[in-house]
C-alpha cells in the first residue's frame, strides 16, 4: 500500500455518561490510501460513528479522545485533527440542512461565495437538475435524493481531500441509494478524492469501496481488499457477519445468526471480545486482546487464531 | 391573499365574539345604567328621561343592534362619569400606552435576543449562568418596587430624570399622532425631544423588564434545541465562521417558535400597563380604564375591552405573517 493519507492507531473514544463511562472505541488501528474507497462496517454501537466524529472533533466535551493520527505523515491532533481537510456526508440528509435558508444561501456560506454562477456549478456537478432553480428552493422542496446531493455538494465546496459519508444511502429508498452510489463512485474518480464509506450493508460495500474494514466492539476485527474480506474472510466474526447477511443467491436459504449479543460499552473486555459468541474460542482467546495481524499484503486480521485455519 | 382575507374575517369573529360578550354582561349587572349616568341626586323623572336618552328602555336585542351599528360607524359610545365621547377619550390615552407598550418591547427584544444567544452558546458556563440570572430577576421583581426604586435613585437622589409624566409642564407641542416621540421631532425641537425622551425612560424600563426575562428564556431555550441539530454541526464543520452559526443560521431557526410568546406579551403589556401608567402617572388607557372600573363606568370598560381585545387579535395576525416568513415550511393556507 502507498503511504496512507490518513493513518490512526490505537485510538480510543471514551464517553462519560450518567450511567458509567461508555468505551465506544477501544483501540482502533486503521490506514486510508489516498485515492480510495474504504468501506467501514460492523453491528450497530460498535463505534464507527464515534470513531469518525472524533476525528472531526465532533465527540462531546465530556468525551476523552487519545490515539496516535498521522495526516499525509505528519501527526495531528487526535480530536479534531482531521477537520481542515475532511467533509462529512450524513445520514439523514433532511437533518443536515437548514430549513429556513434556501440551499443557495447556505451552499453560498460554505463555498465563500455568493456568485450564482459557482454555485450553479456546484449543483451541476452532483447531478441536481436545473441548478440555478435549485439554488432558490428550500430543502423541503427536495426528495430525500436531491438534498442528499445538496449536502454532497455542501462537501465538495469545502474542496476536502477526504469525505466522510457516514450512512449516506440508508434513508433512501434502493433506487435513488444505487444513484448516489455512483455519484459518490464518479466524484471520486474525477477529483481523486479519498472516501471513507460507513454502512451497515455489505452489498453496498462490496460495490462500492476498494477495501473495508470489519468493526467489532470499538476494535478493528478484519480489514483488507473488499474481495478479500467479503469472499475469505477470517476473522471468525467478520464470516459469521457476511453469512447473517442476505443475498439473492440465497433466496430459500435460512440466514445464519450470530448467536448472543455485543458487549456493552460499559462493559470491560479481557481478551477477545468476540470470544462468548465465538465457536472457535479457545482459552487463549481470553487472555489477551489480540493484535492486528497481516494474513497477506492486503488483508489483517485479529485473531490469533487465523493461523490455525479456525 | 386569500389566507389574509379569510384570516380577517375570523378575527372579526372574535371581534364581535368579544363585543357580544362584554355588552352582555354588561346588561346583566343588577345595577341600573340610567341611574348611574343621572347621578346618586337625580330625580325619578331626570333618570327616566335619561333612559330615553340613551335607548336604556328600548328591548335588549334592539339596544344590542343599535350598539354594534354606533361600533361600526367608530362610536363607542358615551362615558358615563364624564359624558364625553369614549372614542375621543381613547385616541388621547391609547397612543401614550402604545408608545410606552412599543418602546418596551422593543427594547427587550433588542437586549434579550442577544443575550439569549450568548447564553445558549455557553451553556451551564459563567456567561450563561449571569445572563440566566439576570433573566430571573427581571421577570420576578415587581413592576411597582422597581419604579420606586428607580424613581428614588434618578430623580431624587440624582436628579437626572423627571419623576413622572408625559412632559414637563413648560413643554408644549402640537400633539399630531398621540405618540409624543414623534410629536415631538415633528415640533422640529430638540429640547422637546429631549424632554419626551427623559420621561420615557423609567416607564420602558421598568416596562420592559418582565418581557426582557422572557425573551432570554425563551431565546435561550429554542436555541439550545437548535444548536443540537445536525444542520448546525455541518455549518460549523463546512467553516461557517461561529458568529453567522449563531446569529443568523441558529437565530432564524429559534427565532419562530419565541416570536409568538414574544409577540404575545406586547399586547400583554399594553392591557396590563395600569400599573406602571399609576406609578409614572402616565395618562395612558390603563389609568382610563382603572378609573372607570371604580366608577362602574360600563360604556368605557366595555370599549376598552373591545379595543384591548383588537390589538390582541391584529398582533396574533401580524405574528402569524411574521412566521410564514421566518419559516418557509409554514403554509399560509
Ligand atoms: N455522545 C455520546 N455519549 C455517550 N455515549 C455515546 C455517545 N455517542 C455514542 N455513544 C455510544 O458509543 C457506542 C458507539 O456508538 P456509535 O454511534 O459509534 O455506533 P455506530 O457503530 O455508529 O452504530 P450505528 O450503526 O447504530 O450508527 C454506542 O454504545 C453509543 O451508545
Ligand atoms: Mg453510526
Amino acid at each position: 500500500m502507498t503511504a496512507p493519507l490518513l493513518s490512526v492507531r490505537d485510538l480510543r473514544v471514551t464517553f462519560q455518561t450518567p450511567t458509567g463511562v461508555v468505551r465506544a472505541v477501544r483501540g482502533i488501528d486503521l490506514d486510508v490510501a489516498p485515492g480510495e474507497i474504504l468501506g467501514v462496517v460492523g453491528e450497530s454501537g460498535c463505534g464507527k460513528s464515534a470513531t469518525f466524529r472524533a476525528l472531526l472533533g465532533l465527540s462531546p466535551a465530556s468525551a476523552s479522545v487519545v490515539g496516535d493520527v498521522r495526516w499525509d505523515g505528519t501527526p495531528t491532533d487526535t480530536s479534531g485533527g482531521l477537520q481542515p481537510h475532511a467533509a462529512m456526508i450524513y445520514q439523514n440528509p433532511g437533518a443536515a440542512l437548514n430549513p429556513v435558508f434556501t440551499i443557495g444561501q447556505q451552499l453560498a456560506l460554505v463555498a465563500g461565495t455568493d456568485d450564482p454562477v459557482r454555485l450553479s456549478e456546484l449543483l451541476d456537478q452532483v447531478g441536481l437538475p436545473d441548478p440555478p432553480k435549485a439554488l432558490q428552493a428550500y430543502p423541503h422542496e427536495f426528495s430525500g435524493g436531491m438534498r442528499q446531493r445538496a449536502v454532497i455538494a455542501f462537501a465538495l465546496a469545502q474542496k476536502p481531500r477526504l469525505l466522510i459519508a457516514d450512512e449516506p444511502t440508508t434513508a433512501l429508498d434502493v433506487t435513488t441509494q444505487a444513484q448516489i452510489l455512483d455519484l459518490l463512485a464518479s466524484i471520486r474518480e474525477e477529483r481523486n478524492l479519498t472516501v471513507v464509506f460507513v454502512s451497515h450493508d455489505l452489498a453496498v460495500i462490496s460495490r462500492i469501496a476498494d477495501r473495508v474494514a470489519v468493526l467489532y466492539a470499538g476494535r478493528v476485527a478484519e480489514i483488507g481488499a473488499v474481495d478479500d474480506v467479503l469472499q475469505r474472510p477470517t476473522h471468525p466474526y467478520a464470516a459469521a457477519l457476511i453469512r447473517s447477511t442476505p443475498s439473492p443467491a440465497m433466496v430459500g436459504e435460512d440466514l445464519a445468526t450470530i448467536p448472543g449479543l455485543v458487549p456493552d460499552g460499559r462493559a470491560e473486555i479481557f481478551g477477545c471480545a468476540f470470544a462468548d459468541r465465538c465457536d472457535h474460542v479457545i482459552d487463549a482467546c481470553r487472555a489477551e486482546t489480540p493484535p492486528l495481524r497481516a494474513t497477506s499484503p492486503t488483508h489483517a486480521a485479529a485473531c490469533i487464531r487465523v493461523e490455525d485455519g479456525a | 391573499m386569500r389566507y389574509l382575507l379569510r384570516r380577517l374575517l375570523t378575527s372579526l369573529g372574535v371581534v364581535l365574539g368579544v363585543v357580544t360578550i362584554t355588552f352582555v354582561v354588561a346588561r346583566l349587572v343588577p345595577s341600573d345604567p340610567a341611574a348611574l349616568y343621572a347621578g346618586p341626586r337625580a330625580r325619578p323623572a331626570q333618570v327616566e328621561q335619561v333612559r330615553q336618552d340613551l335607548n336604556l328602555d328600548a328591548s335588549i336585542p334592539a339596544q344590542y343592534v343599535s350598539y354594534l351599528g354606533d361600533l361600526f360607524t367608530g362610536d363607542l359610545g358615551i362615558s358615563f362619569a364624564n359624558r364625553r365621547p369614549i372614542a375621543e377619550d381613547l385616541l388621547n390615552f391609547l397612543p401614550a400606552t402604545l408608545e410606552l407598550a412599543l418602546l418596551a418591547t422593543g427594547l427587550s427584544m433588542a437586549i434579550g435576543i442577544p443575550l439569549g444567544v450568548w447564553a445558549a452558546a455557553r451553556q451551564d458556563r459563567r456567561r450563561d449562568n449571569g445572563i440566566r440570572l439576570v433573566a430571573v430577576t427581571s421577570v420576578s421583581v415587581p413592576v411597582f418596587w422597581s419604579a420606586l426604586i428607580l424613581q428614588l435613585f434618578f430623580a431624587n437622589r440624582l436628579g437626572l430624570l423627571p419623576l413622572s409624566g408625559r412632559t414637563s409642564s413648560d413643554v408644549e407641542f402640537a400633539e399630531r399622532t398621540g405618540f409624543f416621540l414623534i410629536d415631538s421631532v415633528l415640533s422640529g425641537s430638540p429640547s422637546n425631544v429631549g424632554d419626551v425622551l427623559t420621561h420615557l425612560v423609567m416607564p420602558v424600563i421598568v416596562m420592559a423588564a418582565y418581557p426582557l426575562g422572557l425573551t432570554i428564556r425563551l431565546i435561550r431555550g429554542s436555541m439550545l434545541e437548535v444548536l443540537g441539530e445536525p444542520f448546525i454541526e455541518a455549518a460549523r464543520l463546512g467553516g461557517v465562521p461561529e458568529r453567522t452559526v449563531l446569529f443568523r443560521l441558529a437565530l432564524k431557526n429559534a427565532l419562530a417558535p419565541a416570536l409568538t410568546i414574544l409577540g404575545l406579551t406586547f399586547a400583554y403589556s399594553v392591557s396590563s400597563a395600569f400599573l406602571v401608567e399609576a406609578v409614572f402617572n402616565w395618562p395612558g388607557i390603563g389609568r382610563y380604564l382603572t378609573d372607570a372600573i371604580i366608577r362602574v363606568d360600563f360604556p368605557v370598560i366595555t370599549a376598552a375591552t373591545l379595543v384591548i381585545t383588537v390589538i390582541y387579535v391584529l398582533v396574533n395576525l401580524l405574528l402569524d405573517l411574521l412566521q410564514a416568513r421566518l419559516d418557509p415550511r409554514v403554509e399560509l393556507e
